[in-house]
């Protein structure tokens, strides 16, 4: 398992201009992952990716929290897109980047979902969508 | 035995309008799982909420809701809580509304000691406008009204709640939101003001205090030898920033009289009770004797 051809596989699929963004994707979504999943079954995804992107799945509480839901996951990912930082991109009192991250986000996520699909078994993939949050679960498999 | 209330009871069918991934969604539903635990019906309890993002959840619950202007709901929630008593009265806003605009009310009812439990989504940001730095956000964040980097220390509300006599003071972390619904249970439970400032990433504006920037420095005080009566220790917690960030209850006592407690005039019932009382019975002399006790 290669770590860089994780990257250019998200890359690629994401049309993503520079691996960095690629890659600050794909440690949202880990990140994420690893706040969400119980623990056999992180241990299970681990196993099956390189070193360098197991530990994205490193946990600190022993539990998963409950009420983590896909709200909350979509967080860690919208959290990476370019945001208007400093800069005031607001039309109108509108932000388009707000308008729109969500969906984006979603977009972006399928593209790290699509990759890990490819380096786990169809019986490990049923696993993660059974304790992922519903929506989060929907967009793996439509991945 | 308390029934458990079912948390849907509190859902609305309003559509709403914060960010993908906000963490206003977590205080949402830590708020209503809180309510439900304890078996409190949306007849029951009153939300009331300044402006900014977060001011905008009373609409998205099915729940007697109170939007006030800028930085007021703390006097709005003490005029209601006084007006009847038996009601639970809830306050939801954002650090800019308490802690900046509202500053003064919020140092008031630290010190007047009013049975209602406040909520404020302390994002470090002014959301709602776009992305200004405010009171809570750290000396030398950049924003389009800091460009150059915030000048001014942060506003430091465990401290300063705590100094301004607070009974309960607790900090939670929207990424969390079970433990989040655990202290706002406390907190409404808690007879006398009640502040629980919930970290909470602003995920379009704020790109310093994330999800994974808390996840790295949050710890929880459950989990130590910590004494939340210990006033002194509270002082020190109170001002543990950066590299670890203290969860739970940082202090609380339960050794002094609420606001409503020491209000001569509540002493014959509310004044809600009795202007229903009035309304079916009339004696205007009634209506002038309960006018003057608030005089």
């Amino acid at each position: 398992m290669d770590y860089t051809q994780l990257l250019a596989e998200v890359q690629e699929d994401g049309s993503f201009p520079g691996r960095e963004e690629a890659e600050a994707l794909v440690v949202s979504v880990l990140m994420a992952m690893a706040e969400v999943l119980p623990g056999p079954q992180l241990d299970a995804l681990a196993s099956q990716l390189p070193p360098e992107a197991t530990v994205y799945l490193r946990r600190t509480r022993s539990q998963p929290d409950p009420l983590f839901d896909s709200h909350l996951f979509l967080g860690w990912v919208v959290s990476t897109l370019d945001a208007t930082g400093a800069r005031d991109k607001t039309v109108g009192g509108l932000d388009l980047t707000a308008a729109y991250s969500g969906e984006e986000a979603i977009r972006r996520m399928r593209c790290v979902f699509s990759a890990l699909k490819r380096r786990l078994e169809p019986a490990q993939q049923r696993e993660l969508v059974a304790v992922l949050p519903e929506e989060v679960g929907g967009w793996f498999l439509e991945a | 035995m308390v029934t458990r209330l079912d948390p849907k009871l509190f859902d609305a069918t309003s559509e709403i309008t914060w960010c993908a991934g906000c963490g206003d969604f977590a205080i949402l539903k830590a708020l209503k799982l809180a309510l439900a635990d304890l078996s409190i019906e949306p007849h029951q309890a009153l939300v009331v909420s300044g402006i900014g993002c977060g001011s905008k959840l009373p609409d998205y619950m099915t729940i007697n809701g109170f939007m006030t202007i800028h930085g007021r709901p703390l006097p709005v929630a003490t005029a209601a809580k006084l007006a009847n008593p038996d009601l639970h009265v809830v306050v939801v806003n954002g650090d800019g509304d308490s802690y900046g605009i509202g500053g003064n009310h919020f140092v008031q009812s630290c010190r007047r000691n009013p049975n209602i439990t406040q909520i404020v989504e302390n994002n470090q940001i002014y959301g709602l406008t776009k992305g200004q730095y405010s009171p809570t956000s750290d000396k030398g964040f950049v924003t389009t009204t800091s460009p150059d980097g915030a000048i001014e220390l942060a506003f430091n509300p465990m401290s300063v709640a705590l100094a301004a006599g607070a009974t309960f003071i607790a900090r939670a972390f929207a990424g969390e939101p079970k433990h989040l619904a655990q202290l706002i249970g406390e907190g409404i439970q808690h007879r006398g003001y009640a502040l629980i400032d919930v970290l909470q990433p602003c995920v379009t504006f704020n790109r310093i205090n994330t999800y994974d920037w808390y996840r790295k420095r949050i710890y929880h005080l459950e989990e130590e030898a910590y004494d939340p009566t210990d006033r002194e220790a509270a002082w020190q917690k109170a001002h543990e920033w950066e590299e670890r960030i203290p969860l739970g209850v940082l202090y609380r006592t339960d050794e002094l009289p609420t606001y409503e407690d020491q209000v001569p005039t509540l002493a014959d019932g509310s004044p809600v009770s009795r202007i229903i009382e009035l309304s079916r019975n009339p004696r205007p002399q009634q209506y002038e004797s309960l006018k003057e006790g608030f005089l």
